[in-house]
């Protein structure tokens, strides 16, 4: 009888137990818990070609799946970004990572995988949005129906879209049954419940796509480990006027009122004191933990927490951002802006002082959906957010970005320019970014500007300051 | 459950101390009565008027009354919002969006402007543009805890928390309860573990070390949550201990806990019985002076075995030699057909010989059963079958073919 190999919760085990050919095997280890031998899933294909290579006759029982004809049904010119990038991640024999700025075809260069490939496809991507979206793209280009887990929905296809967060829950039922996986803003991968999505499954193929791959906390070799290393990468800087869209960045710095002001410094004063005495340091990488423990414990610490939220809200959500953000809408009134916010209540606040529309996770599917086609069609012209549309969503329309508030990340200043390169015929876009003057703001702009993007933006202006 | 923020807990070395409430104290038993009581009153209101009044309360900013209120918000139901408030939403925005194309000095003209457009107040624009947001649901439904439930429930919040980021736990149960321990193994599979019973594991004490299938390859957390979902199961025995490896922030350390804490299972019982033909059947096997003449006794199997493949049993009996030499047996009625396709074929060749299996004839109508049964008697195994329950004289047929010293 032959041994058959089998998928279980996620991992790999023989039935019955094999021979001495094992010991040549790294992928397995015994189990003892369950007296098996037991290998992670995403071994499934060193494992396949092992034993071929080495004639030991197994019975494939794990693959749930078998090649698909996939068609496109209209037909694709690749640019030479997405060429090369196709090429190079064949070369890696079909498993890597891309990295190209927003804007540049990654979903393009996806469905090219695909049809190159021949298998089924799982994409996981990290929002409802982009998952309505890559659902919208395979039914241009492919047959039959595109299936969807998140949302609320659960249907399962040969081409199936997925939310991190669903692909967690589901993989240890659906991780043999997909020879694709497409990780869309693959940065998310290296969270620990995410990196169970790739270590799940059976997939021998994968395409991890970023436009900023690389980390803070320097994980992105685990995405290379998991996905394959990167095979092709383009910056904004090589790709402007040509792929993207030109743009400027301006940046805006206006006053703190009088109130507001003493209120800043007197926050700020109890914080940093509080800072100083207890000898944090934040360049370290516990400087923020450091902070959270000792402000829990130690005589002062609450209010040392309460001030560091005041002054924060403070420089964020200074009364004149809105003045500055009014004259933006009246100069911008013939273009499609984005205004992005650090949170929710903020994007509220905003959204009610000018009645526009904002979206949020809390907006439900269906009002998203019609949020992003109005934009698109411009019978509405602004869209508030506070992070759901820093990734991936294409809106090509949105040629003016407003950064009201952020988290300080090059990664998240980076993927908000990104929402508005994409290239139209004589676009010119322009990134504002909003400061309190005299603020932490000011700081954590200047720091986030030691990235490419803005190393070669066409324009960089200071205003107001 | 309680979000990160809630937890309570010390660390003092490497070892971390939930912080209990006692579930006695008149202070937290007359908070969460008010609070309970609170919630209740704000059936059919919204939930956001319920929060401004939380927020009033002299305890607000106390971590034990916003975990209660947690709890408490878990379990209440929302209503769907108004689909008239989208509607008006779109109107007004709308509306905006063409006013915004006139020339304005600063957005409180133009919002001078909407109010007489619309006949009405900013204010009310404002307050109601996005009055479907889910601080604004309504509760529909509140279900209330048993008296004094909460305190227990908070309690188990507190270490399910630390639970949540720790990838495996020890757990040790003295209990001679037999159906309970075989009810918690099988609960293992529910929640989709893996166990390994150490060396210590004895007839009334149950040692497990749980898992999830992949925490053999990763050092990763991603198993906190089924771990959180079994432990409430674990608090139904009168005696445990709780060992687990927690990681906060950077740091790894030690939980340990034990049935002496405060905390209480909000899961429904264990149920079930053992029907009386079971014992009968001990009863009659002791009496039967064969039996004696052959030197076997027989009794309720209490040994925990890991067959393999999460297999985990307690045989139904136990049948001892004077010799020393022991054979247990499981019986497979004709309800029992998934977990006899499980056991067959999967039986470990160091187990095979101690175990013998009784199955019921009309589990024998599926071919495909009868077949892997075929398979597993060629693998040593020895199995008997039986109509309703089985009988003394089929035990001691099977039993005369034991080699004893």
């Amino acid at each position: 009888m032959p041994i058959a190999l089998r998928y279980e919760q996620g991992t790999l085990t023989f039935v019955p137990e094999p021979g001495p050919w094992i010991a040549e095997m790294p992928w397995f280890r015994f189990d003892s818990r369950t007296k098996s031998w037991r290998a992670s899933a995403h071994s499934y294909r060193e494992i396949v070609v092992h034993a071929v290579q080495h004639k030991i006759a197994i019975l494939d029982e794990a693959r749930r799946y078998q090649a698909l004809p996939l068609i496109l049904k209209e037909s694709i010119v690749p640019r030479d970004h997405q060429r090369d990038a196709l090429v190079a991640w064949r070369q890696q024999q079909s498993r890597g990572v891309v990295s190209l700025p927003t804007g540049a075809g990654k979903t393009i260069l996806a469905v090219l995988a695909m049809v190159a490939t021949q298998r089924p496809t799982l994409i996981i991507v990290p929002t409802i949005d982009l998952l309505h979206q890559w659902q919208t793209i395979l039914m241009r280009y492919f047959e039959g129906p595109i299936g969807v887990l998140g949302g609320g929905m659960r249907d399962l296809q040969p081409l199936t879209v997925a939310t991190y967060d669903s692909a967690h829950i589901m993989v240890e039922s659906i991780g043999h049954r997909f020879g694709l996986l497409v990780f869309d803003e693959c940065h998310h991968l290296p969270a620990t419940q995410y990196q169970m999505i790739a270590r799940g499954s059976i997939a021998p193929f994968r395409l991890g796509l970023s436009a900023t791959v690389e980390r803070t906390d320097g994980r992105e070799d685990l995405i290379y480990e998991l996905l394959g290393g990167l095979c092709y990468e383009g910056q904004i800087r090589d790709m402007v006027e040509r792929v993207l869209a030109p743009y400027d960045v301006v940046s805006v710095q206006v006053p703190l009122s009088p109130e507001e002001s003493v209120a800043y410094q007197k926050s700020r004063a109890t914080y940093t004191q509080f800072i100083r005495r207890h000898r944090i340091d934040f360049s370290g990488p516990d400087g923020w933990q450091d902070f959270i423990r000792k402000s829990a414990t130690l005589p002062g610490g609450k209010e040392a927490m309460d001030a560091y939220r005041d002054q924060k809200r403070l420089a964020q959500g200074a009364e004149g951002k809105l003045d500055e953000l009014w004259r933006i809408l009246q100069k911008h009134r013939q273009d499609r802006i984005i205004v992005f916010t650090q949170d929710n209540a903020m994007a509220y606040q905003i959204g009610r002082a000018m009645v526009l529309p904002v979206l949020t996770h809390q907006t439900k599917p269906k009002e998203r959906k019609l949020f992003l086609e109005a934009f698109r069609d411009g019978s509405l012209n602004v869209l508030v957010t506070s992070k759901v549309l820093n990734e991936g969503v294409d809106v090509p329309e949105a040629s003016v970005g407003v950064v009201i508030s952020g988290s300080g990340t090059v990664r998240e200043h980076v993927q908000r320019l990104g929402r508005i390169l994409r290239h139209q015929d004589g676009k010119r876009a322009i990134l504002y970014e909003v400061i309190s003057k005299d603020t932490s703001e000011y700081y954590v702009n200047k720091r986030r500007r030691n990235h490419h993007a803005y190393q070669r933006p066409s324009q960089v202006q200071h205003t107001r300051g | 459950m309680l979000t990160k923020d809630l937890l309570k807990y010390s660390i003092r070395g490497d070892r971390v101390f939930p912080k209990y409430i006692k579930p006695v104290e008149p202070h937290y038993r007359a908070l969460a009565a008010e609070l309970e009581s609170n919630f209740n009153a704000f059936v059919g209101r919204k939930f956001r008027d319920l929060n401004d009044e939380l927020r009033q309360h002299k305890d607000a900013s106390d971590v034990v009354f916003q975990g209660f209120c947690k709890l408490l918000e878990d379990r209440c139901t929302f209503g769907e919002p108004d689909e008239a408030i989208e509607k008006k939403r779109w109107d007004w925005m709308k509306a905006a969006q063409e006013l915004r194309q006139s020339d304005f000095e600063n957005y409180r003209d133009f919002q001078l402007q909407l109010e007489q457009s619309f006949a009405c107040d900013f204010a009310t624009i404002e307050s109601e543009l996005y009055g479907d947001l889910a601080e604004n649901r309504a509760i529909v439904s509140f279900e209330m805890p048993d008296d004094g439930s909460l305190l227990h429930r908070y309690n188990l919040s507190q270490i399910q928390g630390l639970l949540l980021r720790s990838q495996k736990v020890s757990i040790t149960i003295q209990s001679s309860d037999v159906l309970s321990r075989r009810r918690l193994l099988q609960k293992l599979r529910f929640c989709r573990l893996f166990a390994e019973f150490p060396d210590e594991s004895s007839k009334d004490t149950l040692s497990l070390v749980i898992s999830g299938p992949l925490t053999i390859f990763e050092q990763a957390q991603s198993y906190g949550l089924r771990l959180c979902n079994f432990f409430p199961y674990v608090l139904f025995f009168n005696k445990w201990i709780l060992e687990a490896e927690v990681r906060l922030g950077q740091k790894t350390v030690e939980l340990k806990v034990d049935s002496s804490r405060p905390i209480a299972s909000h899961y429904k019982e264990f149920n079930g019985y053992i029907p009386e033909e079971f014992k009968a059947l001990l009863d009659n096997f002791n009496q039967l002076s064969l039996a004696a003449r052959k030197g076997w006794t027989a009794e309720e199997g209490r040994e925990s075995f890991n067959l393999g493949r999460q297999n985990y049993c307690i045989p139904d009996f136990t049948f001892q030699h004077t010799s020393g030499v022991q054979r247990h047996c499981e019986l497979f009625h004709r309800w029992h057909k998934n977990e006899l396709k499980r056991r067959l074929g999967q039986m470990p060749s160091e187990q095979a010989d101690t175990f013998f299996f009784g199955i019921a004839k009309e589990l024998l109508k599926d071919p495909e059963l009868e077949e892997k049964l075929a398979q597993f008697q060629l693998a040593n195994v020895s199995t008997f079958t039986f109509r309703q329950f089985p009988t003394v004289k089929a035990i001691m047929t099977y039993l005369a073919t034991v080699k004893v010293e």
